[in-house]
């Protein structure tokens, strides 16, 4: 858990470019985080529902889903502040941006090629997920153990 | 009520007792459910290995069911103990955890509705089973699969037994 | 929302390969009641839409990729493309039927057909897609065999979900009888569709679709689904189509001594056991497959594994295999047949063509007619199956002899002088069998529009008919009786008609309208079809007014065909027919009597209404089908 996606993400929101530039005390939005669960690495992070909470929520319409994209956007020019959003995520995803008085959660950086986050990842752990999770790949897979196609250990 | 779910048994010996890929399966599960034609609203699917290989893949009702541990909202349900994994379709917010956890990747999102959709056993005869014409799925208890598996194993290990002795 | 409570999409796209625009083009209510879908709005827009007297070659023509109604249902069997264009064999309509999964999966991508028009100028593939449609670059996959294609399309597109139907180096280097594939697996055979494609510089069309099909009355179509299953109960044939596949037939053909071996110079085959259906099953076959929804599942998955050359799966063989590859070139080891037919679909050439074109030279060869140096220095006589297979990759690349080759029968024999033994209807070589013993079957055969086809009518109906069913249905028992003449031409064009339906629908004619007894082929064929029709779309159809469609549909083929200059001469059989006798076999000394022929003839075109001189359509059955005076 080397945290280097959080801190790619925070880079990010603070408009910085080398984390070197960084000065004490600033407060960047918590997008992404990471917890140890039962010793896992659990992220907080938005999971862009398809029937999304925070969009049923959000009393400003700032909640939208995109379905193009597959994504939950927070326009944050509409944004009041209310947290409700926060309130019913489920994976607490949402929190409070401390210099303007409203939310803040990843919106799947649609200005960058590859979210920083997943830029940053050395292992792999952190991929921008194909639309179907790889339900697919996962049935092929079991699918050759039935057959006995793949050899175990 | 031993745990239930739809298995595949084919006969690799049997030409016409193996998935042949109609996909009838698919067809007739979407049309129970939603009532349209459209396979990639099945809860079953048949998977094309190639060299005459086809699998059709389906939810194992897992005991330990992944999909039931990490859902948030508490969506994925059993009725009883050893019942199959149900969905309460209001309650699922899509967030396709449940999709990303499935190793056998059985549970996905409806591509109309957006909510969680698995194999439900179609509450107690499953249509794929009724209409499959090679007859390789069967309504079957998760014990018998592994009790025939076993025999098999133990099978194979007299063989090997015997070819270790003869020579 | 669609005007369509179900079945159709609602919405035909138009592609202009010579500019590069896409629109969609709404489909009618009025259009798709007048006719159906499939062959139907095939025939109508190449009708409407192609002038007379275009190079099939050009970029003028036309190649619609139809689907039907009942594509993307639930229904079993709803498996089946037509693809149709100005045919490059005959000058006449073309078309192949393929079945397997492109045609639902069209359904479900949102569209019932595809209209393709002008030439592009570098080689492409069109992507369809939920709605969208985008021409992409095929220089990459150009001159690669069908499976390549397909696994480079696949990777490229990053799904192994898409459907895609393409040509080979065959139609690539525009070989007259050219086909499409679909999936790696179904053939579109006849009538060089997969020239035309070739000529448009078209590779491939890959499909991906997750939209729904909808059904207007879920509740009856479901009734229609159970129905149908029970009629598959104790029903044989379907019991010896899931066994041994088509090859059954070989047997059939045996025993009745009606094979066309040797060029049509023989009617029975010394060792045919090794290459019947069981011999097939037994060495070869490695598991059943089913299209879309069947319930038959007579296709053959196959593989030759034994080392005797290098190793390869592949699907079939079909009995038109066996009779292409193996009856015609007097073939009896099943290894070449089935590494032919490999070739064959891989390359994407039509088998029946091709062994026909193969067998002629045969012929040729053995009269002297053709000398070693004109056939690449092959010993080419009958039986040799190494030349055989030599000679099938030349036809697909052109090369030597296989330039001449390449171009079928019909115009081998004008350019050899030797137009006696090119056996073919129309430019479209003759298969299933010789008719000579059987006049009704020749009848079938050879008014067919799209060229020699034994499945654009149903003569076998005779084979099964109660007397009694025959006066009720075509006004005289007579017609139960194969030999006799009496009623056949009503009967031939009945069933024209009806078998069409399958066509507009997209259903197979395996599944649904072969049987053994007639008031099963009555209540599968068209009574649960038409409560399909309705149950699925929502529409109001009656059993009469379907007939009336496929009535119609073959009628404006007619009307396409007689724009081309082919009248009542294009629709005789052969002249070796007539001219000779059943060299041997079960059915010895039987000859097919010209009188006899011209009489069935008439009485065919008077059931039509069509005028008995010329062939044409007369004003007043045109009127009566609503296709008006101005369409002649």
């Amino acid at each position: 858990m080397c945290l280097s996606c959080v801190l790619a993400c925070q880079i990010k929101a603070l408009g910085l470019l080398d984390p070197r530039d960084l000065v004490s005390g600033q407060k960047p939005p918590r997008r992404l985080s990471l917890t140890l669960v039962g010793g896992t690495p659990w992220t907080s992070l938005c999971r862009h529902c398809v029937q999304a909470p925070c969009v049923e929520a959000c009393i400003s319409g700032s909640m939208v889903r995109d379905e193009e994209a597959s994504a939950v956007r927070h326009h944050l020019e509409t944004c009041v502040g209310c947290g409700t959003c926060q309130l019913v995520c489920p994976f607490n995803a949402i929190s409070r941006s401390a210099e303007k008085d409203s939310m803040a959660k990843c919106n799947l950086c649609p200005e960058e090629s590859t979210p920083p986050c997943v830029g940053a990842c050395r292992t792999g752990a952190l991929v921008l997920g194909s639309r179907d999770h790889d339900a697919q790949g996962k049935k092929r897979k079991f699918a050759e153990e039935l057959r006995g196609e793949r050899n175990h250990g | 009520m031993a745990k239930q779910r739809v298995g595949y048994f084919e006969d690799r010996e049997d030409p016409e007792a193996q998935c042949s890929r109609c996909r009838l399966c698919e067809l007739i599960c979407a049309f129970h459910h939603h009532q349209v034609g459209n396979p990639r609203r099945a809860k079953i699917k048949v998977i094309a290995l190639g060299k005459g290989v086809d699998i059709p893949v389906v939810c194992l009702n897992c005991g330990d069911a992944p999909c039931m541990n990490i859902c948030p909202t508490g969506a994925l349900y059993r009725k009883e103990r050893d019942g199959m994994v149900l969905v309460r379709s209001d309650v699922c917010i899509g967030c396709a955890m449940c999709v990303s956890v499935c190793p056998a990747g059985a549970i996905t999102l409806d591509l109309v509705e957006g909510t969680a959709a698995k194999c439900d056993l179609c509450g107690g005869e499953p249509q794929c089973v009724a209409y499959c014409p090679a007859k390789v799925l069967r309504l079957t208890d998760a014990e018998l699969v592994s009790g025939k598996r076993m025999r098999t194993f133990a099978r194979s290990l007299v063989h090997a037994e015997e070819g270790r002795n003869s020579n | 929302m669609g005007i369509f409570q179900g079945g159709y999409a609602g919405k035909f796209l138009y592609v202009n390969l010579s500019d590069g625009s896409i629109h969609v083009k709404p489909l009618e209510r009025d259009f798709a009641l007048k006719y159906i879908g499939g062959r139907g709005f095939s025939a109508r827009i190449l009708y409407e839409e192609l002038g007379a007297g275009v190079d099939p070659l050009s970029p003028d023509n036309i190649l619609v990729f139809a689907t039907g109604p009942l594509n993307g249902t639930p229904l079993p069997s709803a498996s089946r493309l037509i693809v149709a264009a100005k045919s490059p064999m005959t000058g006449g309509i073309g078309d192949a039927s393929s079945g397997g999964y492109w045609a639902p999966e069209l359904k479900y991508a949102g569209f019932d057909a595809i209209i393709l028009k002008g030439r592009s100028a570098t080689p492409v593939y069109l992507w369809v897609e939920n709605g969208k449609a985008a021409l992409r670059s095929a220089e990459h996959i150009w001159g690669k065999r069908i499976d390549e294609t397909s696994k480079v399309l696949k990777e490229e597109i990053g799904d192994e979900d898409v459907h895609i139907c393409a040509i080979g180096p065959g139609g690539e280097n525009l070989v007259r009888y050219a086909c499409i594939v679909t999936d790696e697996e179904g053939v579109g055979g006849r009538t060089g569709m997969g020239a035309v494609m070739g000529s448009k510089n078209l590779k491939a069309i890959a499909v991906r679709g997750s939209q729904d099909v909808k059904i207007a009355d879920p509740k009856r179509f479901q009734g229609v689904i159970d129905a149908y299953r029970e009629t598959l109960k104790g029903e044989v044939w379907t019991e010896t189509l899931r066994r041994l596949g088509t090859p059954n037939l070989v047997t059939h053909r045996q025993k009745l001594g009606i094979w066309g071996a040797k060029n049509f110079q023989s009617a029975s085959i010394d060792g045919w056991e090794k290459i019947s259906g069981e011999a097939f099953r037994e060495k070869y076959l490695v598991k059943v497959m089913g299209c879309m929804g069947c319930m038959v599942r007579c296709r053959r998955y196959s593989a030759i594994l034994d080392g005797s050359c290098p190793p390869f799966y592949t699907k079939g063989p079909e009995y038109e295999t066996i009779n292409a590859l193996g009856a015609k070139p007097y073939i009896t080891d099943p290894a070449v047949i089935l590494r032919g037919h490999h070739l064959c679909d891989d390359c994407g050439i039509d088998e029946q063509s091709a062994g026909s074109a193969i067998s002629m030279a045969m012929e040729l060869y053995e009269r002297r007619m053709l000398k070693k140096e004109d056939v690449d220095g092959e010993e080419l006589v009958f039986g040799n199956g190494e030349a055989l297979l030599r000679l099938l990759e030349k036809i697909v690349y052109r090369k030597g002899f296989g330039d001449l080759l390449a171009e079928g029968t019909r115009i081998m024999g004008e350019r050899l002088h030797a137009e006696y033994y090119a056996i073919h209807v129309k430019g479209s070589e003759v298969d299933a069998s010789d008719p000579r013993s059987m006049v009704t079957r020749a009848l079938t055969y050879s008014v067919a529009t799209r060229g020699s086809c034994h499945l654009r009518g149903f003569p076998y109906i005779d084979e099964f008919i109660k007397p009694e069913e025959g006066l009720k249905y075509f006004g005289t028992a007579a017609v139960s009786d194969v030999k006799a003449l009496e009623g056949k031409g009503k009967l031939v064009a009945w069933s024209e008609d009806w078998i069409t339906v399958a066509n507009l629908m997209g259903l197979c004619i395996f599944a649904w309208y072969r049987s053994r007894t007639f008031s099963m082929l009555i209540k599968r064929g068209l009574e649960l079809v038409t409560e399909a029709y309705v149950a699925a779309t929502g529409l109001p159809m009656t059993q009469e007014n379907l007939l009336r469609c496929g009535e119609r549909v073959y009628n404006t083929e007619k009307l396409f065909n007689w724009r081309e200059g082919m009248g009542r001469e294009a629709d005789y059989p052969p002249p070796r027919f007539f001219d000779e006798a059943m060299p041997d076999g079960a059915d010895k000394g039987a000859h097919l009597d010209r009188g006899d022929y011209e009489r069935l003839l008439d009485d065919y075109y008077t059931a039509r209404g069509w005028d008995p001189v010329t062939g044409c359509p007369k004003p007043e059955k045109l009127e009566e089908l609503g296709l008006n005076e101005s369409d002649r």
